[in-house]
């Protein structure tokens, strides 16, 4: 099978020694490269008494086909291990420049093991793997790292690199990807993972090319396809993926005051529009896109500049904004760059600074806690702050920094009562009130409250995808058709992850489930129809739900917090209806095949070859 | 019928674009009477889906996302947003 260096490289840090593991075409034509690899090495490599933080605990990097291939958007790679933060299954996936430069390197995963007696870092190129010491850039942010990284190595590398926060082991630490742009694998407290191996960085650079089954009919494909792209992705290429906040806050599925409140004014002072007219000075795409969602932006002065850097993104504004209901773009600006630098995720940083400020408000925590810090609603520089001491693991931050469900439990009372997490995530900035297969992805979703795993919302206002049976958009808060709907999501959304391509390629139908499969048959050589594709999909989702029910998860697990579950909002144009979890999980599970406490059954395992 | 524009749309069309209209009209006709800098701004192609429209922009009576097929009476108002595709 071609599009592959059919190589794992493998690196265990206590005995500093690296091996080649090679692939073969087998489990290849299994689980395909990304995350399906990455899922079946975390299976049989850990087990229940695995520490997260431990040396036992692996780190897995995965490309797939797709990655350094003429398939736009495919510039990413899937980072795994058990994570620090829930305990289960870790994930995220990143864009920008590595995996094309670890692919050309040599290979299509790593695996890390053990813990160095040091600070080390691992410099990959094509002739093989160093083990080099970090200490001169130990308690450096993740941009300072990188270039003294590649003054070591080259200027044309990429760099897997954690800031002080991973360093600290803070669990909701993210791993920075620093190349001519950054990009985090942010969620699950992975940073921490990199921390706990004594790991700094991962650099990656080559010029290897795998060679491919049928490149010319790529290269054709792609005359038709990447115009059509481009034509369709203009609009959100320009304002980015916060060009939705006004939207999404009209619809109500922007999240506002730690999820308790209905509309918000002052969402159009963050949204894509304003930064394009306010603080944009570029747009950034990761290599070889064709969208360029990423911003660049410029804070000239005020209490946060001068600052330049990369901008925030939907998730981010929907998080730190939204949720914090903080309005001044500048100090979100700020509040990012800092996560970027001190490898923080600002998903679950901006969602435990809104919990605080909550708790704060109920009287939970006071001044004396944060070092006189008023951690009001609003408040731009109690966002900046906070982030901080997150970031550097500082007073509170220390706490914080542990994310929602740790910090609940440590300050007791009703604080779990506005805990926003499943099964110890917190969720991204899409309410599950709105969009009903959210809700069912975020309660089934493997790493916890994750919008990616269905990548549903879209599909439940204006996509569809005919190949899947998904004809029309699906309506909105309603029981018939939703599980369907969000178990094929999440199958596809697998094979997405998998091969590995961007979400956004969605956009506009710009990319269907039929390119898909031509494109993995051009590059591989095999020829598969979409049912097989779905199948591996639905193979990889059932893998990760069963390395979770290993460890204990079932349907006690899956609901969402209360909340979500007892909290009707209110406002013009916001659904009164909360998702039905507990029918939604029923017939899911029944259409999963899967048990009625939501556990994967023999049946159906046998019939996906697991 | 009125259009209410929201950003970037109202800087080429201002807040508000009323459209008298003796009878139901489809959307795609209506799109066919905005100044041409708004049909550049949206993208309007007018042999393009409803999918590749609602790339760029997004029209809501209520809360009904609008299909370049659908009837608008003279007494309605439609709010015209950038589309909800990030995150």
């Amino acid at each position: 099978m071609l599009g592959y260096n059919k190589k794992i490289l493998r690196v265990d840090l206590t005995n500093r020694k690296s091996e080649v593991q090679d692939l073969d075409d087998a489990l290849l034509e299994k689980y395909v490269g990304g995350v399906g690899l990455g899922a079946r090495l975390l299976y049989d490599e850990t087990n229940s008494d695995t520490d997260p933080l431990g040396p036992e605990n692996i780190l897995a990097a995965m490309t797939g086909p797709f990655t350094d291939s003429r398939v736009p958007s495919s510039s990413r790679h899937h980072v795994m291990g058990r994570s620090p933060l829930t305990g289960i299954l870790g994930e995220s996936n990143v864009g920008g420049s590595w995996a094309v430069h670890f692919k050309k390197a040599g290979y299509d995963g790593i695996v890390v093991t053990g813990k160095a007696d040091g600070p080390v870092y691992l410099w990959i190129h094509e002739g093989g793997v160093e083990i080099r010491d970090a200490r001169p850039v130990m308690g450096k942010d993740s941009v300072e790292s990188a270039e003294w990284l590649k003054g070591q190595t080259t200027d044309k590398a990429s760099v897997a690199v954690i800031g002080p926060a991973g360093e600290k082991l803070a669990r909701i630490a993210g791993i920075p990807h620093v190349g001519t742009i950054v990009r985090q694998a942010a969620r699950c407290g992975l940073g921490a993972v990199m921390g706990s191996k004594n790991l700094k960085a991962m650099v990656a650079f080559g010029t290897k090319k795998v060679a491919q089954a049928d490149e010319e009919g790529l290269r054709e494909a792609m005359k038709t396809v990447l115009p059509h792209l481009r034509k369709v992705t203009e609009t959100f290429g320009k304002y980015g993926t916060s060009g939705g906040v006004e939207n999404y806050e009209r619809l109500g599925n922007f999240p506002l005051q730690n999820w308790r409140s209905s509309r918000w004014a002052d969402a159009v002072k963050i949204s894509g529009p304003t930064m394009y007219d306010t603080v944009l000075k570029k747009r950034t795409a990761c290599l070889l896109c064709p969208i360029a969602c990423g911003r660049h932006v410029r804070i000239e002065d005020g209490p946060y500049g001068p600052m330049e850097g990369e901008g925030p993104e939907y998730e981010t504004m929907g998080t730190m904004g939204g949720e914090c209901l903080v309005s001044d773009l500048a100090a979100i600006c700020k509040a990012n760059d800092l996560c970027n630098r001190y490898g923080l995720d600002t998903m679950s940083t901006g969602s435990v600074i809104a919990f605080a400020m909550e708790a704060f408000e109920k009287g939970l925590i006071t001044t004396a806690d944060t070092d006189g810090v008023e951690l009001r609603w609003g408040s731009g520089a109690a966002l900046v702050e906070m982030t901080k001491k997150i970031g550097l693991r500082q007073g509170i931050g220390e706490l914080m920094g542990e994310g929602v469900l740790r910090m609940a439990q440590a300050l007791g009372r009703n604080a779990i009562e506005f805990a926003m997490h499943v099964k110890g995530l917190e969720p991204s900035a899409h309410d599950p009130r709105r969009f009903w297969s959210q809700a069912l992805s975020y309660g089934t979703a493997a790493r916890g409250a994750c919008h990616n795993a269905a990548w549903s919302h879209p599909y439940e206002l204006a996509l569809f995808m005919s190949e899947l049976g998904l004809d029309k958009p699906h309506p909105s808060c309603q029981v018939e058709g939703t599980v369907e709907m969000t178990a094929k999501l999440q199958s596809y959304q697998s094979m997405n992850d998998t091969l590995i391509i961007c979400r956004f390629t969605q956009v506009g139908k710009a990319v269907t489930a039929t390119n898909i499969v031509d494109w993995y048959n051009m590059i591989t050589g095999r020829r598969v129809d979409i049912g097989e594709l779905m199948t591996i999909g639905e193979r990889i989702f059932n893998l990760k739900r069963l390395f979770n029910t290993r460890l204990g998860i079932s349907r006690k697990d899956d609901f969402l917090p209360p909340r979500f579950m007892t909290h009707n909002r209110k406002g013009e144009g916001i659904t009164t209806q909360l998702p039905p979890m507990g029918k939604l999980l029923a017939d899911y599970y029944e259409y999963r095949g899967w048990s009625e406490e939501g556990l994967p059954t023999p049946e159906k395992l046998r019939q996906l070859g697991l | 019928m009125r259009f209410l524009f929201s950003d970037p749309f109202s800087k080429v069309a201002g807040k508000e674009l009323d459209f008298p209209i003796s009878g139901p009209v489809a959307l795609r006709a209506l799109i066919g009477r905005f100044p041409p800098d708004l049909i550049k701004l949206i993208h309007h192609d007018p042999s393009g889906s409803d999918v590749e429209l609602w790339a760029h922009v997004m029209f809501f009576n209520k809360e009904r996302l609008l299909r370049l097929d659908d009837m608008i009476d003279d007494e309605e108002t439609i709010k015209v947003l950038l589309p909800a595709t990030g995150g």
